[in-house]
């Protein structure tokens, strides 16, 4: 039986407005990339196809990464629209 | 924020100096579709926020000849007319002081990790940078 573990996933920007603030995402204990978290969210959470979209930028532990970063479990991942700046 | 609080401390005992230089931003009262704006909303990503304005102010002191840098920036819901940001840059001269506060703001404008929307009569609506900030910033490359 394969255990299952969370991964803290922030959102910030637009979508925010359509996933929240934060989730816990389960996911395998090794962890995965943040291009499968985002197509995790999207296709199980109402709203999170917007993670889909080219523009929405990634990070790890606050870090901006590319899709291909590997985020575990304790640490924590972000999903966001664009900055707005100041 | 007080700004000119924040500004007094800021040139206080700053005998070596000749210039100080300081931009106070303001949350307008009018979106840029002309409608009126009733608050603005600053989302932030405690860390990562910090550090990217850390990154810029840092930026400025290694490209201008200052001796200070200041940075001040609000997060959350700011009303039309409140102060949104206040930086300040601290020169022997004046003209590096100048250049140093147009640099800072440019940047802040569009590379600060801020989401910024502004609540209208008929919803919020995210902010991104215009065509115009992109160009101001492109004036330092």
């Amino acid at each position: 039986m394969s255990q299952m573990s969370s991964i803290r996933t922030l959102f910030f920007g637009r979508p925010a407005d359509r996933l929240g603030g934060e989730r816990m995402v389960d996911g395998p204990p090794e962890g995965m990339t943040l291009a499968d978290l985002r197509r995790r969210i999207a296709v199980s959470a109402e709203g999170g196809a917007i993670l889909l979209d080219p523009g929405i930028r990634s990070a790890v532990d606050g870090v901006q990464c590319d899709d291909e970063a590997w985020v575990r479990p304790g640490q924590e991942a972000a999903f966001f629209s664009i900055f707005s700046g100041g | 924020m007080r700004p000119g609080e924040i500004l007094d401390r800021f040139m206080s005992d700053r005998t070596g100096d000749g210039a100080v230089v300081a931009f106070t931003g303001l949350a307008r009262g009018q979106g840029r579709d002309g409608e009126p704006v009733l608050a603005l909303r600053l989302d932030w990503y405690p860390g990562m926020t910090e550090r990217s304005m850390e990154a810029i102010a840092r930026a400025a002191g290694e490209r201008f000849e200052v001796s200070d840098i200041l940075v001040r920036h609000r997060c959350g819901e700011i009303s039309p007319g409140e102060p949104i940001v206040l930086v300040a840059a601290a020169s022997p001269h004046r003209r590096e002081a100048f250049l140093a506060a147009d640099y800072l703001m440019d940047r802040l404008k569009t590379e600060a990790a801020f989401w910024k929307s502004e609540k209208q009569p008929g919803g919020a609506t995210w902010i991104e940078p215009s065509d115009k900030d992109r160009a101001d910033l492109a004036r330092w490359s």
